[in-house]
């Protein structure tokens, strides 16, 4: 009798309701699957060889660490918040809305580098968002300031996510066209680029909604 | 000239290599195992074979249980934020036009690769334009703190090695899941969904079809962490069969739309590291759910238009 596949998809769950370590679970969970799956050990090896050594230079954005640390020693962040905390005009809202704004429409130009959670939001967004907090609420307690923190990282990725897919030469959509190549449907990315956009403009309005509403 | 990956992975090797080296003395040798390794099968990846990398990946995985995140001990945190408020008043605007130096920098590089690339003086995959760019970028930066400041970048590495031991293990999950998503798809996994689904849905229906596949794309990728791995499985298992063979729906719309419905699953993944475990390691938050849970009031919400947008569109 074979056992599905498919039941690696329980074992990760089954794995995360356990709170067993995340990186072993998904070890675990792949040589199970692949196991199930009738692959034999060194095919199994192989396959996760493979695609790690093509998957590695996901390290990359761990080369802007110096730059950004050494800012940071510098003062940038308490530079950045004398700034915001010293202007009338810049707000809660303005400062994380401006952020979405920026951020989305340079990710769908495909200028994805332009920001990232230890590129921009530590260093930039977080400490003008801290300070513009506080002009308005006050000193913020320890779990304002874990919220705060939060919803700016929630903002970059939103405005990441449905901003990059506009992008022509974005992985996304190189995935997409070759996947579905591979059943014979040959996709112009300049359209899929386009089907993209009426999700692009309600993950803008419904997250801006939800900065102009936000409390810490 | 023609331009490989290499010079990238052995830099990034050197700083995990230093990394793994300072961590030695504060968090012992097993932590330190895990970035000696992964610096090392991350410089030496295209010479081993397969098999022995692919070993190599696993006990990665096991080595990653013993590498808790590091904190700077409080004293010194302290005497850091003192001296970087006085840095601060020093330098003021000056930091924040290198910190925008760095994306500068990185766009105008990719763009002057591009170019050059167009121009045939230089070979090389046109989709690494960026990588190089940013490694070039990195290093100037460096140079230009050190040039404007006197940081020099021994202590901006040494900085920046504290902020990859801030991270810890988390920094290998993304590999991990990929690595994962091979394998889901060597082993069939969407051939079987594929053949599953119909005992469960009324396959004839087309609107439940493709509100499946997008509300699949989403579980799945909530699941894997990561959409990119969800999308192969699921375009097979509901997109192909179902949906467009079947229905006659839009191809181009169908993957689209599904793939940023599974977006909205990412945002709501624990296991999606670079976006939602990263930044809770690189600002401190206590709960490891925490940027989840600032997420999830948008993903939801998004996650229905997109369903309603593909049964609005796909069958145009």
């Amino acid at each position: 009798m074979t056992i599905s596949p498919l039941w690696g998809l329980a074992l990760l769950v089954l794995c995360f309701l356990l709170r067993v370590h995340p990186a072993l679970a998904v070890s675990v969970t792949a040589v199970v699957t692949g196991l199930l799956g009738q692959l034999d050990v060194l095919e199994l090896l192989q396959t996760i060889g493979k695609s790690f050594r093509d998957s590695r230079v996901l390290l990359v954005f761990v080369l802007v660490f110096p730059c950004i640390a050494a800012l940071e020693r510098l003062g940038l962040r308490d530079y950045l918040a004398r700034a915001v905390a010293d202007s009338k005009r810049v707000g809660l809202s303005s400062v994380i809305g401006g952020y979405l704004f920026v951020r989305q429409l340079s990710a769908a130009l495909g200028l994805t580098n332009l920001g990232g959670h230890a590129q921009s939001v530590r260093p930039l967004l977080v400490p003008a968002a801290q300070a513009a907090a506080m002009k308005r609420f006050g000193i913020l307690n320890s779990k304002q300031d874990q919220r705060l923190k939060a919803f700016c990282a929630g903002t970059d990725n939103v405005a990441l996510f449905f901003g990059e897919d506009i992008f022509l030469a974005f992985g996304g959509v190189l995935l997409m066209q070759s996947t579905m190549a591979q059943y014979g449907y040959q996709i112009d990315p300049l359209l899929l680029a386009f089907w993209s956009i009426p999700t692009a403009i309600c993950a803008f309005v419904i997250h801006a909604t939800r900065v102009a509403r936000f409390k810490p | 000239m023609s331009l490989t990956l290499l010079p990238i992975y052995l830099l990034i090797a050197l700083f995990l290599l230093t990394v793994g080296i300072r961590s030695v003395r504060t968090q012992g040798a097993t932590a330190s195992s895990f970035w000696i390794t992964l610096a090392l099968i991350v410089a030496s990846a295209d010479y081993l074979p397969d098999a022995w990398l692919g070993a190599l990946v696993l006990a990665l995985g096991v080595f990653a249980v013993f590498n808790k995140p590091y904190q700077v001990e409080a004293a010194e945190r302290v005497k850091q934020e003192h001296e970087a408020a006085e840095a601060g008043l020093r330098f003021g605007k000056r930091l924040l036009w290198i910190a925008l130096l760095l994306p500068v920098l990185t766009v105008a590089i990719t763009l002057l690769l591009r170019h050059m690339h167009a121009a045939g003086q230089l070979q090389f995959v046109l989709t690494h334009a960026p990588l190089y760019a940013l490694c070039t970028a990195c290093l100037l930066t460096i140079l230009v703190i050190w040039q404007s400041t006197r940081f020099s970048p021994t202590q901006s590495v040494l900085s920046g090695s504290n902020m990859a031991r801030q991270i810890g293990w988390a920094m290998l999950l993304p590999m991990l899941l990929v690595v994962l998503g091979a394998v889901f798809i060597k082993a069939g996994v969407g051939q079987v969904l594929a053949d599953w689904l119909p005992s469960i849905l009324d396959v004839d229906n087309r609107y439940a079809c493709v509100a499946l596949y997008g509300v699949g794309m989403a579980m799945l990728s909530i699941v894997l962490g990561n959409a990119f791995v969800a999308f192969p499985v699921m375009t097979a298992a509901v997109a192909v069969p179902l949906v467009i063979a079947r229905h006659g729906g839009d191809p181009i719309v169908t993957a689209a739309i599904g793939m940023l419905s599974g977006y909205c699953g990412t945002l709501m993944s624990p296991l999606a590291a670079n976006f939602n475990l990263i930044p809770v390691a690189l600002m401190n938050l206590d709960s490891p759910h925490a940027v989840i849970r600032a997420q999830i009031a948008t993903a939801v919400p998004l996650l229905g238009c997109n369903i309603a947008l593909l049964c609005l569109l796909v069958y145009r």
